[in-house]
């Protein structure tokens, strides 16, 4: 009986034990990519501002051409 | 017809270790052999302290039986003598040693170098839904009584150093005679000499009579390596993340030691010269973009 019992806690203690890592696993994961974002906007603030005035400008251009391309389509 | 030849032949088969076995028993009589294997079932009698005495007369098949997990050696001393008994006396006895034994071979030593033993057969029997392998002994010896005292021992030592070996001890068919007249009365006691560190001695009054059954680690083990190996993981995966953070702020750092140059780079340049920059760069992609 206690080989059963032994059985069945190693059971659940497994199971959680897999739980835990996915959800760590899904944290690691969301830790990455806002590390990764983190990187990317250092790297763009280190830029000079007629540079970033420029990008962003260019930026909301090609939006408003995708919308207004798509428009004049519908 | 066909069914009645099958019976048939099933008992001869059946029969056929019977027949070896009485057939290698020279002494005849070792019935009890024949029924142990037959019955293919072991009926244990433990004795609770050890000791197992009695007066009977030239034949007994009684049983002294001992079932314990040996962790040292475990010395059995079988004590015949008798009241009686004069200087001069033949004093004869024989009989059938059963030792089962797992998987580590057990030393069995009788009478030191003054008896003979021979292995006579091993068998198979089932003990608790398990297999046992039994190494059958017989012994014999003859003494010529010349001093006193008027006993003597059957001393038997089973050398068990391993831990998990079950092993026991079964004596049977223990015949004896003084001067070849088997209607003589003996005192016949059995006795576990050393005590040792065999922890199961105590706990041998339980059902389990001391059987201490191996693990079956097929499931267990299996679920907890599996549990170990996800919590190995689990743990390198929050390093990683611990590492991941320090390692990045470093990398911000750095970076940061990057915009000082760069802006200092860019300022070198007349401000027509960057704004033209800008825009070609600005002018370029849309044109790329509106091109396509």
């Amino acid at each position: 009986m206690k080989g059963i019992f032994n059985a069945i806690k190693d059971f659940f203690s497994l199971i959680i034990d897999i739980f835990e890592f996915i959800f760590k696993a899904l944290i690691m994961l969301f830790n990455l990519l806002y590390q990764g974002l983190r990187i990317l906007l250092n790297v763009i603030t280190i830029l000079p501002t007629p540079l970033l005035v420029g990008a962003s400008a260019l930026i909301v251009i090609c939006i408003l051409y995708k919308i207004l391309g798509r428009e004049s389509n519908g | 017809m066909k069914k009645k030849i099958v019976i048939f032949l099933s008992v001869v088969v059946a029969l056929l270790p019977l027949s070896c076995i009485s057939a290698s028993a020279d002494s005849g009589g070792f019935t009890y052999i024949g029924a142990f294997v037959a019955n293919n079932n072991v009926t244990w009698q433990t004795v609770n302290t050890g000791i197992f005495e009695g007066k009977t007369p030239g034949n007994v098949t009684s049983v002294y039986t001992y079932l314990s997990t040996v962790y040292s050696d475990c010395d059995f001393q079988f004590k015949l003598g008798h009241e009686t008994i004069v200087m001069g006396d033949t004093f004869t006895y024989s009989g059938i040693i059963g030792v089962p034994y797992g998987t580590t071979q057990i030393e069995l030593n009788c009478f030191g170098s003054y008896g003979h033993v021979e292995l006579l057969n091993t068998v198979r029997c089932s003990f608790q839904g398990e297999e046992v392998t039994y190494a059958i002994y017989k012994f014999s010896r003859t003494i010529n009584w010349t001093s006193a005292p008027y006993t003597s021992d059957l001393h038997i030592i089973l050398r068990g150093s391993h831990s998990s070996v079950r092993t026991g001890l079964q004596i049977y068919n223990l015949q004896y005679t003084v001067n070849n007249d088997p209607s003589v009365a003996l005192d016949v006691s059995a006795n576990k000499i050393n005590q040792g560190t065999q922890s199961a001695i105590n706990g041998q009054t339980n059902e389990t009579y001391g059987y201490q059954k191996k693990p079956s680690n097929n499931t267990d083990s299996g679920l907890s390596s599996g549990s170990n190996l996800i919590e190995s993981l689990t743990d390198s995966i929050s390093s990683f993340n611990s590492s991941l953070d320090s390692n990045v702020s470093n990398l911000l750092v750095s970076i940061d030691g990057y915009k000082n140059i760069v802006h200092s780079v860019f300022n070198i340049l007349p401000a027509l010269v960057q704004y033209l920059l800008v825009f070609g760069l600005v002018f370029l992609v849309i044109r790329k973009v509106v091109g396509r």
